[in-house]
């Protein structure tokens, strides 16, 4: 009798590689990991921070006098600025991106948006995370699209990870969910693994010759609904199933001499550099911070979130420096909007447009890029943008993945000179 | 289970002139879908309008009819003045400034200690309260309805940071819940929590702040692009001017301050005058942008599939007229949607995913009760619906969002722990059996002992099942054996693995499984049940032979496909 209780291969295993048209020479515990992706690929790491930040509180223009005739209770003193030239400075809590920025790893894009700007926080994060102004009405997301388009039936079911509870529109794909995950260590089901992929596969045990595979059979018309809704929930718990051991393992063994600050962002991107170098495979990480809906008290708000984003993002900086995997890593830092030039009535600033992204890396050339927005030619009060956010998105898919970022796009944007291509 | 099928000729639902959206008209001039009355229908509503249904109390609803059922749900429920503790009120004292000001540093210190963990303790009491009252399903209709509001009205905790002020919020929404939505945003728009949530406290004349104006159309009542303008929103925002609070010893209140309005002339969508908050709403209820958005909000909701097509835009049409001509009557409203032979379609029937709330409270109510109401509530905020908490001002996105690879497993386990499969101890004994293979795989060799030790102390820290299996051990948490006891009465005791399966498949799914999924479930109990020693005869398991020791034998195995049960993908849906 055969002890189905061992946690051996299952058949999914050989329908899965089957259907890839290979076969497993062996069948060890390791032969899953040959679907990973090679070491050392390129990973991108997407920060987002949501609520629309603040981009002329973070990267200063000082030398406008406009910005102090507009805001009174909103700026921080000239004096404690990080001066980066005669026009702009770094908000005072940005010690460690000014050291990024000085040692050439850090591009500033200024002035990013889109025409047609919306401040509604749900529609204009939905654009930047499809890169159409129709949202979700357009279909997948953008790096859902980027797994599709730039690596196929190829891709591991954790090409892309979110750290976090619920992932962004961004990753949303049909065909390739993302793994979303805010613990990484105690990311698995209490039971065998063998198990719990059949309640993905709905194989039986016992079952000889090939199961159903993830669709599920039909049962009749009367069933349709529930039969859609299945397939997508059994190919997420296949992934669930695939990616849990070799998630949890790399976050678990990862060991590194880089002090974290104590905050729930810093933890998630210490996952992340665990992952990155633990060889994982996966191409794009997502990470959400929120908080920075400053509509009121922003100086001291804002100066809180800069300062968490700082120290996280300077140790994980710091940490990715010292693996070779760790060095074939960029961030990019954006936000749905900027907030409005003038301030309002309660010492904060309403939803605007236009802001800076952030791109850090080795890899980077740092610098000044786009063109800052004027503070007097505006558009009912907003500052207008002079960077399309999606010739970022553009340069790092064509510069970074060597895909074509006209199909994943859906359009084609100038590509920029941050990344050698 | 018997299905008995009724097929109901439907009467209107409420006399009057306008038809009823129930009586659809085919999309080819074919002839009206009609209604098909038996076990899935009502499970179907019981899981929609409701928490879930168990097996045994569907037929008596099949018999009853639609309309006695929808009745049942919509019927008010008595609060009579013994019941009074039904509603919730803060208990314990709030920060009085003048008090405050008067003491030392050391006194304010220690006040603010005792005040906030008061607050700690009664903001707990809250959620368990309502957490309970579903449990109860004593009107569980409100309390899904209320459920649905939270996410529309959203006011966070963190910000408004005053349990009594969240809590009155919450009986706002729960009175109009099945009442009219015009009251309800007329109520909204004098509601401290929410005033507070979105900065209106702070809007004064001369000093607008947009942040209400913004959500409360985008949000609240017209949905975005619906054809407001960016010079709407700022004069809404001027409109809602002076709406503030005041706050005094204890409480905190609607204030509408005549200095910190703005009393001059204003445009909103087209109304011109010196328009303030009322106004403001009323101006919104008057769209027609305002029926359509919240009839299509509570469709998709309760429906759980998107409104697509032209028959979907058509049907979204005609439930938004009958609410303008209703004054936004939800109960009308509900009462249609719940006889629409639409709301049955094969489109929508076990295609929703159920959030957090849905699965942990189908799952006490299926499984057979006892779940902690504090247990249910850290459970969900681990799975991403944390009640009072909602992670922005749109409230919780529904549907497949709620599922990611992460929180799919942790259902799992959640439900492990629930059917006594997971405690403790087995949540340290994983995490211990983890780091050594890792370290005899000579993963961690480079590991001293007491890096091991600090690895596995920062894993637990952020390992949810170790804080969901101390609040159950906490809560002295018994997994009820009534599911088992049902299943022999049910089966009998000399039932075959299949009808053992299937019967515990229905009664623990809020959908119907395919076939696969049910061969899979009986090869897999086979295999626990040859393993545990227990022979089968020609067409019976042998498990639920009626003896101590075969009871003892059969319990942790019907433990373990209760655990596989709900772990499925099945599961996820209502």
């Amino acid at each position: 009798m055969t002890d189905w209780t061992q946690p051996t291969p299952s058949r999914r295993d050989f329908l899965r590689m089957g259907a890839l048209g290979a076969t497993l020479p062996s069948l060890g515990p390791g032969a899953l990991a040959s679907l990973a992706l090679p070491q050392g690929s390129p990973a991108l790491v997407m920060l987002q921070l949501s609520g629309g930040n603040d981009g002329l509180a973070t990267i200063v223009p000082h030398g406008d006098d406009e910005l102090y005739r507009r805001r009174k209770t909103t700026v921080e003193s000239k004096a404690s600025l990080l001066r980066i030239d005669d026009y702009r400075a770094f908000h005072p809590r940005l010690r460690a991106f000014r050291g990024e920025y000085d040692a050439g790893r850090m591009a500033i894009v200024e002035g990013c948006g889109y025409p047609d700007p919306i401040r509604s926080h749900f529609k204009s994060m939905e654009i930047w995370h499809t890169a159409n102004h129709a949202g979700r009405l357009s279909g997948e997301g953008w790096i859902g699209k980027l797994v599709s388009h730039a690596w196929g039936a190829t891709a591991a079911p954790d090409s892309v990870i979110h750290l976090g509870g619920k992932a962004p529109y961004s990753v949303f794909s049909s065909t390739h969910p993302a793994v979303a995950v805010a613990s990484p260590t105690a990311y698995r089901w209490f039971g065998e693994r063998a198990v719990y992929e059949m309640a993905g596969t709905a194989i039986c045990e016992h079952e000889e010759g090939p199961g159903q595979g993830v669709r599920p059979s039909s049962s009749g018309p009367e069933h349709v609904g529930r039969d859609r809704a299945l397939a997508l929930l059994r190919k997420t718990l296949d992934d669930a199933a695939e990616s849990s051991d070799r998630v949890r393992r790399a976050a678990a063994t990862y060991q590194t001499p880089v002090e974290y600050p104590s905050s729930p962002l810093s933890a998630s991107l210490r996952d992340v550099a665990s992952l990155i170098s633990g060889g994982v495979g996966t191409r794009v990480f997502s990470l959400t911070y929120s908080g920075f809906d400053t509509h009121s008290n922003q100086l001291v708000g804002h100066g809180r979130k800069m300062a968490a984003v700082d120290g996280a993002l300077g140790a994980f900086l710091q940490d990715l420096r010292r693996t070779p995997e760790g060095k074939r890593a960029i961030v990019v830092v954006f936000s749905e909007f900027g907030r409005r030039v003038a301030e309002n009535g309660s010492k904060g600033h309403d939803h605007g447009h236009a802001g800076p992204m952030f791109i850090f890396g080795p890899a980077v050339r740092g610098g000044l890029y786009g063109e800052h927005p004027s503070l007097t030619d505006l558009h009912q009060g907003d500052l207008v943008s002079t960077v399309d956010f999606r010739s970022v998105y553009a340069t790092v898919i064509e510069h970074w993945f060597q895909a074509d970022s006209t199909a994943v796009l859906g359009a084609r944007y100038p590509v920029l000179d941050f990344l050698a291509s | 289970m018997i299905c008995t099928l009724l097929t109901v000729a439907l009467a209107a639902p409420l006399s009057g002139p306008v038809p009823g959206p129930h009586s659809t008209p085919g999309t080819d001039g074919l002839e009206a879908l009609e209604l098909r009355w038996d076990a899935r229908a009502v499970e179907h509503l019981w899981n929609r309008a409701a928490f879930g249904i168990r097996t045994d109390e569907i037929d008596v609803w099949v018999k009853k009819g639609p309309e006695a059922l929808v009745d049942h749900l919509l019927a008010p429920r008595e609060r009579s003045p013994e019941k009074s503790d039904r509603r919730w009120t803060y208990r314990g004292p709030s920060i009085d400034q003048v008090e405050f000001e008067q003491r030392t540093i050391e006194e304010r210190r220690e006040y603010r200690t005792r005040i906030r963990s008061n607050y700690a303790k009664e903001f707990a009491r809250l959620r368990n309260h309502w957490i309970g009252q579903m449990l109860r399903r004593e009107d569980p209709l409100r309390d899904r309805m209320t459920l649905f509001w939270h996410g529309v009205f959203t006011s966070s905790y963190d910000n408004v940071r005053h349990p009594e002020l969240i809590g009155r919020q919450h009986e706002t929404l729960r009175r109009h819940a099945l009442g009219s939505y015009a009251e309800m945003l007329r109520s909204m728009l004098r509601d401290p929590a929410l005033l507070i949530y979105l900065n209106n406290d702070e809007n004064r004349k001369g000093k607008p702040n947009e942040n209400l104006a913004r959500e409360v159309m985008e949000l609240f009542s017209l949905g975005q692009g619906s054809g407001y303008t960016e010079i709407d929103v700022q004069e809404a925002a001027r409109a809602l001017t002076g709406a503030g609070l005041a706050r005094r010893r204890e409480v905190a209140t609607y204030r509408f301050s005549e200095k910190q309005h703005d009393a001059g002339e204003k445009t909103i969508l087209g109304a011109s005058g010196p328009l303030g908050p009322d106004d403001l709403a009323e101006i919104l209820l008057d769209q027609p942008a305002c029926a359509t958005f919240i009839a299509r909000s509570l469709i998709e909701y309760l429906e759980g599939v998107p409104l697509a097509g032209e028959s979907g835009e058509a049907r979204v049409a005609r439930y938004a007229a009958r609410l303008r001509e209703t004054n936004y009557d939800l109960r009308f409203f509900l009462r249609a949607l719940f006889l629409d032979p639409e709301f049955y379609r094969d489109d929508v029937v076990g295609a929703r995913i159920a959030s957090p709330v849905d699965y942990l409270v189908g799952l006490h109510v299926r499984f057979g009760g006892g779940v902690p109401a504090p247990f249910i509530a850290e459970a969900s905020r681990e799975l991403g619906q944390d009640l009072f908490r909602p992670p922005n001002v749109k409230g919780w996105e529904e549907g497949i969002a709620w599922i990611s690879t992460a929180s799919f497993m942790l259902r799992g386990n959640v439900a492990g722990a629930l059917v006594g499969r997971i405690d403790r101890k087995a949540v340290r004994r994983d995490s211990e059996a983890f780091f050594e293979d890792l370290q005899e795989e000579g993963a961690m060799a480079e590991m001293s002992a007491e890096t091991m030790e600090d690895a596995s102390r920062a894993q637990a820290r952020r390992d949810a099942m170790n804080r969901l299996t101390k609040s159950l051990s906490g809560a002295k948490y018994k997994p009820r054996r009534s599911a088992y006891k049902w299943l022999r009465e049910e089966v009998g005791s000399g039932a075959s693995d299949a009808a053992i399966v299937a019967a515990l498949a229905d009664r623990l799914l809020a959908v119907e499984p395919p076939a696969e999924t049910l061969r899979m479930l009986q090869g897999r109990l086979e295999s626990l049940r040859l393993a545990a020693g227990v022979p089968a005869g020609a067409a019976t398991s042998g498990l639920l032979a009626k003896s101590k020791r075969a009871t003892k034998t059969a319990e942790p195995i019907l433990a373990e496909i209760c655990h596989l049960i709900f772990s499925l993908p099945e599961a996820q849906l209502h």
